[in-house]
């Protein structure tokens, strides 16, 4: 029969997950931040093509 | 109508409260001990710990004596919620502001309570910290700086705590006064236990400020710069130890790591916590982050065209797009932060773009965020009821289609939350344009008007330099009775103010 994880190590695989998601984030919002700056800089390079 | 009775049971609440300020005033002692001088400042930390000592006794004998002195009361109620939402602000922010004052970092008791309003509403508005290189907040004992920061973190989460915790523990509460501090109902709770939602918030707080600090230290902020700015960020505030914020780093690494922490600070929790428990697909699903996604694309490329067109200011591309991108960011998650020296930002923006961080402001981040403004979730649902509106109208009377909204599950609109909604809106608006009349009545232009006291309500903090040491009473009195109303926004000061009244008995 497996063994029953112990609080702390149910605590630590909780942190660990929450660490996960937050650093899982960060890497969305950079990359919605590539994607935004990546789009703005093609509309303007195109306004100044048409211009 | 608010008795002896109730007013027994917020007073008891107010002095818990109080007291864990007088704890949180020990965190600035802290640091006047591992900071005590710094060279080329006036006033030294060590000196400042008396200051707080003293302020931190009579908040601590005034908390006790709330709380001790009253026997045991009922449970609170929705009308205690609310009455404790409303005074806990000024009262704060009161108590807070005699360190300041005492410390001597100014002469003047209303810009020390300026500064203290400011940062427990999440604002970042100063009078006494701001104006350039060498000179405001660069100025200030590391323990002011420290508690300036710690105010705006603990109004980031006291305003969550209080919109999430108090709110929904007050059981009578209706799905109006809900959505009326965040939009958190029902379906987005945390947790269904609620000291285990104020656990859960203030881990993820506390862990989220680790985390960022560490961002911002890697992009070359030293340590106590990196964590006061997280704490500020974090709560979308927008103080800095700086007098000219974020500029004064001049680091594109450290504009970028602000960024993150201010779009971070400006998301959905119930969404972070969706995100956090493995469904990272709602990030992107989420209707309030693809509408900050799509008007962040927006306003930035709109910003970009009018700071590089030769009618504006002729800036060369890249830098207009650095300073609409950053602004729009800074404006929409209501943190203020600017990447422009104090002083040079009304010159260095045309007052078309400063028109457009006026709107960006008046959007704001998520719901159940530290953001203000009038939240994307409400913008989001108003351009929707325009279409359904039009749908409606055109289809035969028969048709029934629905109307939905994916926001962590699919929800359904209902037509007092529209109207909910509206009124919502009626007010803000209302509130910023009574305030801009008094703001014009001294003179200043129709945007810096309308911009400051918008600056204000959303708890944002950019400043067109109206706010400062030499502005009139009355327009910093007006700014923060703005900074107050919408943080708590605005609808509970109404309720509350009414009642007072014999006619709600």
């Amino acid at each position: 029969m497996p063994r029953r994880p112990t609080s702390t190590e149910k605590s630590l695989r909780n942190l660990l997950s929450l660490v996960g998601g937050i650093l899982l984030e960060i890497v969305f919002v950079v990359w919605f931040m590539v994607l935004i700056l990546g789009a703005a800089s093609a509309t303007l390079f195109l306004l100044h093509l048409v211009s | 109508m608010m008795g002896i009775k109730d007013s027994k049971i917020v007073v008891k609440d107010l002095g818990f409260l109080l007291m864990l300020i007088a704890v949180a005033m020990m965190i600035p002692v802290i640091v006047g001990l591992i900071y005590p001088d710094s060279a080329g400042i006036p006033i030294s930390s060590s000196e400042t710990i008396d200051d707080f000592l003293l302020a931190s006794a009579l908040t601590g004998a005034v908390g006790a004596a709330c709380y001790f002195m009253i026997g045991k009361v009922e449970d609170m109620g929705l009308k205690h919620a609310i009455a404790l939402t409303v005074i806990f602000w000024p009262i704060a922010s009161f108590f807070s502001s005699l360190p300041i004052f005492t410390s001597g970092v100014t002469t003047s008791f209303v810009d020390a309570f300026f500064e203290a309003v400011s940062g427990w509403t999440t604002t970042g508005l100063t009078t006494i910290a701001g104006g350039g290189a060498g000179v405001g907040a660069d100025l200030f004992p590391h323990s002011i700086n420290m508690w300036r920061h710690l105010m705006q973190f603990m109004g980031g989460i006291g305003i969550l705590l209080i919109s999430i915790v108090v709110i929904t523990q007050a059981r009578t509460g209706s799905e109006s006064i809900s959505m009326m501090t965040s939009e958190f109902s029902s379906a987005d709770r945390v947790r269904p236990n609620i000291i285990g939602t104020a656990k859960t918030l203030l881990y993820l707080f506390l862990l989220l400020l680790f985390i960022c600090s560490v961002i911002l230290l890697i992009a070359g902020m030293n340590p106590f710069d990196a964590v006061t700015h997280a704490m500020a960020g974090l709560c979308t505030g927008g103080f800095s130890t700086h007098g000219d914020s974020i500029a004064y780093f001049n680091n594109p690494a450290i504009e970028m790591a602000t960024v993150i922490v201010m779009i971070i600070g400006s998301t959905n929790f119930a969404v972070h916590l969706t995100v956090f428990s493995g469904n990272y697909r709602e990030f992107f699903k989420n209707v309030e982050t693809r509408a900050f996604m799509i008007l962040l694309l927006a306003f930035t490329v709109v910003g970009a065209i009018w700071l590089s067109s030769p009618v504006a200011y002729g800036a060369q591309s890249t830098a207009a797009l650095e300073n609409s991108f950053y602004h729009t960011v800074s404006a929409m998650t209501t943190t203020g932060w600017t990447i422009v020296p104090a002083g040079v930002f009304p010159s260095f923006f045309s007052p078309m773009f400063v028109f457009m961080l006026t709107i960006c402001m008046l959007i704001g981040g998520s719901s159940a965020s530290t953001s203000g403004g009038i939240r994307q979730i409400r913008l989001v649902l108003i351009m929707k009821s325009i279409w359904w509106h039009i749908k409606k109208s055109l289809m035969p009377p028969t048709v029934v289609f629905p109307r939905n909204y994916h926001h962590i599950v699919k929800k359904t609109v209902t037509d007092s939350r529209m109207t909910d909604i509206y009124l919502f809106v009626s007010i803000y608006l209302l509130t910023v344009l009574l305030s801009a009349c008094v703001l014009m009545a001294h003179g200043y232009s129709v945007e810096n008007s309308l911009f400051e006291p918008a600056s204000a309500l959303t708890s944002t903090g950019m400043s067109t330099g109206v706010t400062s040491f030499t502005a009139p009473l009355d327009v910093k009195m007006i700014l923060m009775i703005d900074m107050w109303f919408g943080r708590i926004d605005v609808i509970p000061v109404l309720l509350f103010i009414a009642s007072f009244s014999r006619k709600f008995r």
